[in-house]
């Protein structure tokens, strides 16, 4: 493809080239300090929380097979799993330094552990491997339902413990964490909307002579488990909150700062394409997720039915799937390319930089479809979990609040994910592009993708849903 | 890589085209049709619910969308899920037990 030059001529200022701004250090209040630095934290919630995972992998593999019975199900998949995002853009990956997987990667590795280093292969591929097992999972629950099958939930949780037991019996670290877990990669990309960051002091890292403690922890404090350099770091994506390198600093380098939502991807210094892909991999599952679920499909089944011959669900839900993942991948590739010709960057440049610009909209999606979920059927939790200790269900609603309620919740939430995306892909358009010209031409494309995949979401979220519980 | 992505994607869509086709035996017969009448009360099934909101097919209570292998009735016959387990189990201490072998004979240092 020959590249053109703009049509106007270039009379803008220079790009937005001011640092990333630091907000109030957390640390300095002597209450969180202290909680941070405490040898607890987080052992000390990591067993309430492991205690808990128990017992949901008790219910799904030993419970009821009804999934409206199973206190497993419901707590996994009504309350865990809706709250998770929320987690996520709140405190970072915190949820990963409370996690047991992490915790049993931990204890296998004290036990049994080679301590072998990373491959390579995980290195380069890792999250390629991550935007995979998202997308082959999401798959398998619509076509075996897993979500609705507490057996099929308790085998994939059997299947993350082996994946996570045999790369803490034979890897560093947290390999599994950092290279492999779905739900640490969803962690890492929503991450980066949060308003809590983890940071190095620059100046006082520029004087140290601790031999990199933080990252290779000292005899009374583990390395960082997800490979992070502190001193380096400028993204959310790969810290936990699990305090080890503010435990290891000797020189009380490292910050917890508040920032702006969704700052850091205005201020994203290595775009990565994979990083990009997963983002819009999980647009493509929120909208499949949100389709599945309304009466449309019933229809759209009925029809294909008829006119094609047709009857497998699976089948039918596979040729969906495919779409409704490659119409955002489509969608940002085709305006990456139609932008490269004003913009004079490649198609591949365009994609991994604003790929990061949908991550908002992302967010939104996913929290506002899985707000149905527990606010629709949060009652159930309650209803499965008495069940287990003996308790009747009074077959009352499973509803904490009422449909209009819920519609006018998520609306509000995708207003300010279609906001935030749209800002931040002005952010990174004006930081990148020195001119007004290339600025507008590069964000108009951008702009119109955010719009479609907004418009097709809140056109879905106008729609009744279906219940699972 | 730019070779490496698009074959990757290709043929992951061709994997679960065909998984599809093969899961749809199974499937059929575990999942509920999507014909209405097969679905026990589409209109609101749980008393108060709201009248938009119907419950999923196969969500009702007597119905469930089990995994293939799953009998209609509740469940896996409990030899399966056993054999399921023990599988697991022993994959698992196989693993734990290689490493094992392998650290005492190397004596890496824990990190």
């Amino acid at each position: 493809m020959t590249a053109r030059a703009p049509s106007r001529p270039d009379v803008d200022a220079t790009p937005d080239n001011t640092p990333p701004p630091v907000g109030r250090n957390w640390m300095t209040n002597p209450v969180v300090a202290r909680v941070m630095r405490s040898r607890l934290y987080p052992q000390i919630l990591q067993i309430p929380v492991a205690a808990v995972f128990g017992l949901v992998a008790y219910q799904l593999l030993v419970g009821p097979d009804a999934a409206q019975d199973n206190a497993g199900t419901a707590l996994m998949w009504v309350l865990w799993w809706p709250l998770i995002p929320i987690v996520f853009v709140l405190l970072g990956r915190f949820w990963c330094a409370v996690c047991p997987f992490g915790w049993l990667s931990d204890v296998v590795q004290r036990l049994v552990g080679v301590n072998r280093p990373v491959p390579a292969f995980l290195k380069n591929y890792g999250i390629w491997i991550i935007d995979a097992s998202f997308l082959l999972i999401t798959w398998a629950d619509h076509v075996w339902g897993i979500v609705e099958s507490p057996w099929g939930s308790g085998v994939l949780l059997l299947i993350l413990t082996t994946a996570v037991i045999i790369s803490g019996a034979f890897f560093q670290r947290r390999t599994f964490c950092r290279y492999l877990c779905f739900l640490g990669g969803l962690a890492g990309n929503y991450a980066r909307t949060g308003m809590v960051e983890l940071r190095a002091d620059p100046d006082i890292c520029s004087t140290c002579s601790a031999k990199a403690a933080c990252y290779n922890g000292t005899d009374t404090v583990a390395a960082c488990p997800l490979f992070t350099f502190p001193r380096t770091m400028d993204s959310n994506a790969n810290c936990n909150l699990c305090a080890n390198c503010i435990k290891a600093c000797p020189n009380d380098a490292i910050q917890i700062r508040v920032r702006k939502p969704t700052s850091e991807l205005w201020f994203i210094r290595k775009p990565r394409i994979e990083e990009s892909f997963l983002a819009m991999a999980i647009m493509g599952i929120v909208l499949i997720q949100n389709l599945t679920m309304l009466s449309v499909w019933e229809d759209l089944l009925g029809w294909l039915g008829r006119t094609t011959g047709i009857t497998s669900q699976a089948l039918i839900f596979t040729a969906a799937f495919v779409v409704a993942v490659s119409l955002p991948v489509g969608l940002l590739a085709a305006a990456s390319r139609l932008v490269s010709r004003d913009n004079l960057e490649s198609g591949r440049t365009n994609f991994a930089r604003f790929g990061y610009a949908l991550i908002p909209l992302d967010v939104a999606g996913h929290i506002a479809h899985n707000l149905f979920h527990l606010l629709a059927e949060g009652k159930s939790v309650l209803y499965a979990v008495t069940g287990m200790f003996g308790g009747a269900n009074d077959g009352g609603s499973t509803a904490l609040v009422g449909t209009s309620t819920i519609r006018v919740l998520q609306y509000v939430i995708l207003a300010a994910g279609i906001a935030a995306s749209l800002y931040t892909a002005r952010r990174i358009a004006h930081r990148r592009y020195s001119t007004a010209t290339r600025r507008t031409a590069t964000l108009r494309p951008f702009a119109a993708v955010i719009c479609v995949l907004a418009g097709l979401n809140l056109w879905m979220f106008a729609l009744p849903m279906v219940h699972r519980m | 890589m730019r070779r490496v992505v698009p074959s990757l994607v290709a043929a992951t869509v061709g994997l679960l085209l065909a998984a599809g086709l093969a899961a749809s035996p199974a499937e059929a017969a575990a999942r509920p049709t999507s014909d209405p009448s097969h679905v026990h009360g589409t209109e609101t099934s749980l008393p108060g619910m709201d009248h938009e909101v119907s419950p999923m097919p196969g969500m009702d209570h007597g119905t469930e969308t089990p995994m293939p292998g799953m009998e209609h009735n509740g469940g896996s016959e409990p030899r399966p899920r056993a054999l399921v387990l023990a599988g697991f189990g022993g994959l698992n201490g196989a693993a734990l037990i290689t490493a094992f072998v392998l650290r005492r004979r190397t004596k890496a240092p824990h990190r």
